[in-house]
């Protein structure tokens, strides 16, 4: 029983409650202290917390309170857990998190709403350490919920634009429409079940008996398969995969620190999360486990294609996000948690580096986002470039840089799949698309990066001299970043280059190999090898374009994109997302709109408003009768309604009964 | 033949008893002759201590007494138990909270006379025999009683026509229903051979897939009751009285005349049955009731109105246990719905609550007046920002943990699809529950509008009902219990 | 053919006959009767005396106030009356029971005394 482990979503609480009741008395002195004491008192406890995992204790126990508990029916603690898997999602929360809360002192600085940032950004913060640290799938869907709501109010923070608050709110939509699925995957888990803890969620014994069992007769449908893909519908709300990827590009309304925590290194990662701390439940299901490889995988090309032609700089990052995400989710799919989580973490590193140099820009360029008015900023803000690049080559996948290592990990779990023991084709293509991926990502980073820092400066001329290079807290957090994202990698070192998993055997996903013979372990190797020098190729050769394409051979680049039809239509494509956005507005956002309106319009507006106060206002001016109105206006339409349901209701009953009887 | 009254009969009925005495002592105190016409500005104070003390009485009475089940009180008339009693203390409970904060609002509009908190106790002395109530007649009795309270409230500000106009609806409509619920008691009473007991019908009654002539009966019962809860299609009175009547009194309409009606719709299913068919009726009643409520809800610029049709979509919702009680798998899940008319509750009356602050008699009911709110008046902001998150069921909300539970009776009762259409239609209504607070923290005050008083009252009841919110939200563990207790006392296990 | 049925053969027989009979005799009236129409005779039947103005002229609400409360008083009586029956019988319980409606009763004419409900101006 350990009872420090509340403290650590509770710090970031108290910060909330402090900030948010008093912080516009306090001044921005005391706010950011506040602000950033908080997560990094989180991280202190996270990091106390964490020594204490040694070999012989693997996990950590606080029962804060018996939260709903019904003696032999439902029984649900409000349990926090520690184990290396929380371990590892709060180091990086806390971490990554109190980096970027710093940052935000420098970003936010004299803004009219400074106190409320950093109130949001600490709940934030709470929750979704709660989210994490939960040991039931209840208490995990409060910080679920949580940090969606923070992710709203912080997409909505300046409010003053309506298209934000549409954005917050887009986002909150998509979002719960995600959590259907996950409160269905909740409750069929109460029924097969009977618990929501994770540890009876995981146990691989109890797993295979609910596996046999079908869901509701449904025989070919079983019951781990169900709740699998209802979670898997959460998460791709949560981590914005496809169909549910939508809000995420919207959401980079909010403040680049909060792209940066919430919508790239943290909240959108918690689906992942999901998937990992499931992974026995998931792994019983290959139906499930071959659905989500799928959807990661499209996603993941879907999203690079569209990042290619987006000319926002947070919005090549933002689909760069959910490109990414969607090699997660092909990880998982191919069995490979430990790969996903792996790559989750050193994501984190080098996406919140991305995110927060792009802010460094933006903040330098006074909130021009448009790459198209940068360019040549490299001479200007040389430090600022120097991060960035380092980012870019990270998340490209050049060694020795952390994206190597996990992208790696993750093409090789592909490769395996596809062409190892037991290969199927459709493992074949699913590598396929995520090796493309691979190259497309490190040609749209380079993009970015060429448009934003080299060639001619396309700055507007008023801007152009107030360009400076960003310093104290903004500079601190971008370099911690970037060593992170150098030296992340090392977390993971496979065997070939004589590492050893750390990170996945620390959070206890790992799969062994050692149960190979020498002859097995030997091809093992050599497989090994092949798709690591393959995607090393693919992820140069896509950086090489992209420097020749942005180079010197721009001209190349524009006939192709302008002249050929093939590649003008493709432009038009991803130029316009896919008309993804157009397609939801078709087929689920009007058709409910047009219901609602027309029951607003004939039942509101029509009936009451204009037949009934309007034509029997006509009626009443003539006749100077009020009680008239009563009498021939509203009352029996409603009569006639009562009476048609009650007759209605009538029909049925006798038929049925009727029918039944005889 | 002596007539005898046993101290059960007094213990059972003392609770009532508090609230009609209550009701007399304020109509009386507040007799003040002619010069009463610029009274209704004064905030009288002592009204609302009276009335406080009344009903924490009476919530007393409720929650210490009993213990026991003991059926058949007054020759059948009403039966004590902790069913009962659960209801009734939620009635009670609302009407606290309601006479808290009617002293600020009807000052505010200057209508602050005794007759309005009579009215209320008096309406809540019948809401507490009803959900007691084992009898067709002491039921219809109770549910006429609260009716004419509650139909005078809703007509309460005579000198605003939109309020006469829905009191006038309100009458004509609950009169015809009045008329259902009856000739289903006829039909009770003729089928059940000839006794108007719950209990005599529950053991003589004939089940309903052999007798027709009782089947009809308690559809025609439940249609008279779904009017009171505003299930569609009998619930169109619901928006024009909810947007026509005082604020406060809307508040208390729409929390508790659901608990008591629904307390008592429960006990009369549970005494009756009603099996598959009646069942398959209610559960297309539940689900046409929750798409309506919430679809129509999306568009309506009135909070009043809007909030008018989301209390319809919670009477779908609410609908669910029942459904699941009918089938056979026996109505463990009404547990389910006590706790979720109790989160219901303090959640609907927290929302009209600070519709009550803001509005004061100045109509100010539309979703735009909220904005801004937030810089100028954080709490109120905050306890209906909860308000809206409970009612949208977000996490660590009283809404949360009762849709969880209903939710989850129906998955696991094999009501796979009431469960899905539910969740479906509460994440359409996250869309118009967020266009509050979207209005309260996005967007800029234009003019005076926050300009209010600080009546204590209001605000004391904003708060109890905010902390309630949260509470049940994050620390269900007690009322849970107690609501499965409840449930048990009234199945007899 | 059940009696059952046969009752409401016959049933329906009768019905058939009343409504023919009463059809009947107005259509007979109807055609057979002689029409001559004159204002005169258009007019309302007023004993001789000839008509002031309409006949719905509204009544001031104050009469509809005192023929409620007559109503209310007088179910008291109604009540009070079967109570002197049985009185012996009811016991001290039902003397009891008595004077509470008697004192909510005398509190609902105090409260319309009070208001004002009494006084005609």
């Amino acid at each position: 029983m350990e009872t420090k482990l509340l403290w650590i979503p509770l710090l970031p609480f108290i910060g909330f409650l402090l900030n948010g009741m008093f912080g516009k008395k306090f001044g921005p002195r005391v706010v950011s202290w506040i602000g950033c004491l908080a997560p990094l008192g989180a991280l202190a406890v996270t990091y106390s917390s964490w020594k204490q995992l040694t070999g012989v204790v693997d996990r950590l126990d606080q029962v804060v309170f018996p939260w709903i508990w019904l003696e032999g029916i439902l029984e649900i603690p409000f349990k926090l857990t520690f184990d290396g898997l929380s371990a590892t999602m709060c180091l990086v929360i806390t971490g990554v998190g109190s980096l970027i809360h710093l940052y935000s002192i420098g970003y936010m600085r004299g803004d009219a709403g400074y106190h409320r940032y950093f109130a949001y950004l600490n709940l934030f913060t709470a929750f979704m350490l709660i989210l994490v640290l939960a040991d039931n799938l209840l208490l995990m869907f409060v910080g679920w919920e949580g940090v969606g709501l923070c992710s709203y109010l912080l997409i909505g923070f300046w409010f003053e634009d309506d298209a934000n608050c549409v954005a917050g709110k887009k986002a909150f939509i998509v979002n719960r429409i995600g959590d259907f699925g996950f409160l269905l995957g909740m409750f069929l888990c109460i029924v097969h079940f009977g618990s929501l803890d994770f540890g009876v969620l995981t146990d691989r014994e109890i797993i295979a008996g609910v596996a046999a069992s079908s869901a509701w007769g449904m025989p070919a449908v079983g019951a781990t398969t169900l709740i699998t893909l209802l979670f898997f519908f959460g998460a791709t709300g949560k981590s914005a995969q496809i169909p549910l990827h939508v809000w995420l590009p919207d959401a980079m309304a909010g403040p680049t620190p909060v792209s940066a925590l919430i919508h790239a290194a943290t909240m959108v990662t918690s689906g992942i999360y999901l998937c990992c701390r499931l992974m026995p439940l998931f792994e019983s299901s290959p139906v499930c486990m071959a659905v989500i490889a799928g959807i990661g995988a499209t996603t993941a090309l879907f999203a690079a294609f569209i990042a290619f032609s987006q000319n926002d700089i947070k919005k090549v990052l933002a689909y760069s996000t959910v490109s990414q995400l969607g090699y997660m989710f092909f990880a998982i799919g191919m069995g490979a948690f430990s790969a996903a989580l792996f790559h989750l973490v050193t994501h984190a590193f080098f996406k919140a580096l991305l995110f927060l140099g792009s802010g460094a820009v933006i903040h330098a360029m006074h909130h021009e986002q448009d790459m198209r008015k940068m360019g040549g900023l490299r001479k200007q803000l040389p430090f600022t470039h120097m991060m960035f690049l380092i980012g870019t080559l990270a998340i490209a996948g050049m060694p020795p840089f952390a994206g190597f290592f996990s992208k790696d990990e993750i093409l090789f779990s592909g490769f395996m799949n596809a062409f190892g023991e037991g290969a199927s084709g459709q493992a074949q293509i699913f590598w396929g698309i995520s090796f493309l991926t691979a190259g497309m990502t490190a040609f749209y980073m380079l993009r970015c990066l060429a448009l934003t820092f080299w060639g001619e400066s396309r700055v507007a001329p008023e801007t152009v001299n107030k360009v400076h290079e960003p310093g104290g807290w903004i500079a601190f957090a971008l370099f911690a970043l970037a060593i992170a994202s150098t030296v992340g990698g090392f977390l993971g070192v496979p065997a070939i280059l004589g590492g050893h998993n750390v990170i996945g055997h620390f959070t206890g996903l790992h799969v062994e190999t050692s149960g190979l013979s020498a002859a097995a372990l030997e091809t093992h190797h050599a497989m090994e090898w092949t798709s690591m020098i393959l995607s090393l190729v693919m992820a140069a050769g896509g950086l090489v374009l992209g420097y020749f394409f942005y180079g010197s051979l721009a001209d190349v680049r524009k006939s192709l994109t302008s002249e050929n039809p093939i590649g003008q239509r493709l432009r038009h494509l991803s130029g316009n997302k896919l008309f993804v956005d157009e397609l939801y507005h078709k087929v689920v956002v009007r058709p409910i709109e047009i219901l609602s309106w027309l029951l607003f319009f004939f039942i509101d507006r029509l009936l009451i408003d204009w037949i009934l106060v309007e034509g029997t206002a006509l009626v009443t001016r003539a006749t100077g009768d009020f009680f008239r109105r009563m009498q021939t206006g509203f009352i029996p339409g409603y009569l006639m309604t009562f009476g048609c349901g009650v007759l209605v209701l009538l029909y049925i009953l006798l038929n049925i009964l009727t029918g039944n009887g005889s | 033949m002596e007539l005898l009254i046993s101290p059960t009969e007094i213990e059972a009925i003392l609770p009532a008893g508090i609230l009609f005495l209550t009701g007399l002592v304020l109509l009386l105190v507040d007799l003040g002759g002619k010069e009463r016409a610029d009274s209704g500005m004064n905030p009288k104070n002592h009204l609302v201590f009276i009335g406080c003390a009344g009903s924490v009485l009476a919530l007393m009475a409720l929650v210490t007494g009993g213990g026991s089940v003991v059926t058949s009180l007054y020759a059948g008339a009403m039966s004590d138990d902790a069913f009962g009693r659960f209801a009734g203390a939620l009635v009670t409970l609302a009407l606290l909270l309601t006479t808290l904060g009617a002293g600020g609002y009807l000052s505010s509009i200057g209508q602050n006379r005794g007759e309005f908190y009579s009215l209320l106790f008096f309406g809540a002395g019948a809401m507490v025999l009803l959900c007691q109530a084992t009898n067709l007649v002491s039921i219809f009795v109770a549910i006429e009683t609260l009716s004419l309270s509650v139909f005078v409230l809703a007509g309460y500000t005579t000198d605003r026509r939109p309020s006469s106009e829905g009191a006038f609806k309100y009458f004509v409509l609950g009169a015809f229903s009045s008329g259902f619920l009856l000739l289903g008691m006829a039909f009770l009473y003729g089928v059940s051979g000839g006794s108007l007991a719950l209990s005599d019908i529950a053991a003589n009654g004939p089940q309903v897939a052999d007798d027709i002539l009782f089947a009809v009966g308690v559809l025609l019962m439940v249609i008279g009751f779904a009017f009171k809860v505003g299930a569609v299609p009998f619930h169109s009175w619901i928006p024009d009285v909810y947007q026509g009547a005082p604020v406060i009194a809307v508040g208390w309409m729409a929390v508790a005349v659901k608990v008591a009606s629904f307390a008592a719709l429960l006990r009369l299913l549970v005494a009756a049955g009603g099996g598959e068919t009646l069942s398959r009726l209610i559960a297309a009643i539940a689900v046409v009731t929750m798409l309506l409520g919430n679809l129509a809800a999306l568009n309506q610029t009135n909070i009043k109105r809007m909030l008018a049709y989301s209390g319809i979509a919670h009477t779908g919702y609410l609908l669910i246990p029942l459904v699941l009680g009918l089938t056979g798998t026996g109505f463990e899940s009404g547990s389910s719905m006590l706790f979720y008319l109790a989160a219901y509750s303090v959640t609907t009356f927290a929302a009209f609550a600070v519709i009550a602050t803001l509005s004061r008699g100045q109509d100010r009911e539309s979703i735009d007046d909220l904005n801004g709110l937030a810089s100028k008046h954080p709490m109120i902001a905050v306890v209906m920002t909860l308000a809206m998150l409970s009612l949208a069921g977000i996490p660590l909300t009283a809404g949360f943990v009762g849709k969880l539970m209903i939710f989850r009776d129906a998955v696991e009762g094999g009501y796979i699809y009431l469960a899905l259409i539910g969740i479906i239609s509460s994440v359409i209504s996250v869309y118009y529950y967020l266009r509050p607070v979207v209005a309260m923290y996005f967007r800029e005050a234009t003019g005076d509008q926050h300009e209010v008083e600080h009546p204590w009252g209001l605000h004391l009841a904003l708060a109890l009902a905010g902390g309630a919110i949260l509470l049940l939200g994050i620390d269900p563990q007690a009322l849970v219990e107690f609501s499965v207790e409840s449930m048990r006392s009234l199945l007899g296990g | 053919m059940t009696s059952v049925s046969y009752d409401l053969f016959a049933l329906a027989i009768f019905a058939g006959l009343t409504v023919i009979v009463g059809a009947g005799l107005l259509a007979l009236s109807e055609l057979v009767g002689p029409r001559r129409r004159d204002p005169e005779k258009n007019t309302t039947y007023e004993c001789g005396v000839p008509l002031f103005d309409s006949a719905r002229e509204p009544f001031t609400v104050k009469f509809y106030l005192v023929a409620i409360l007559f109503i209310l008083f007088d179910i008291e009586t109604v009540f009070l009356l079967p109570y002197a029956v049985v009185y012996k019988q009811l016991g001290v319980i039902g003397l009891v029971e008595m004077g509470i409606f008697l004192l909510v009763l005398a509190a609902g004419l105090l409260y319309c005394w009070r208001r004002g409900a009494l006084e005609w101006d």
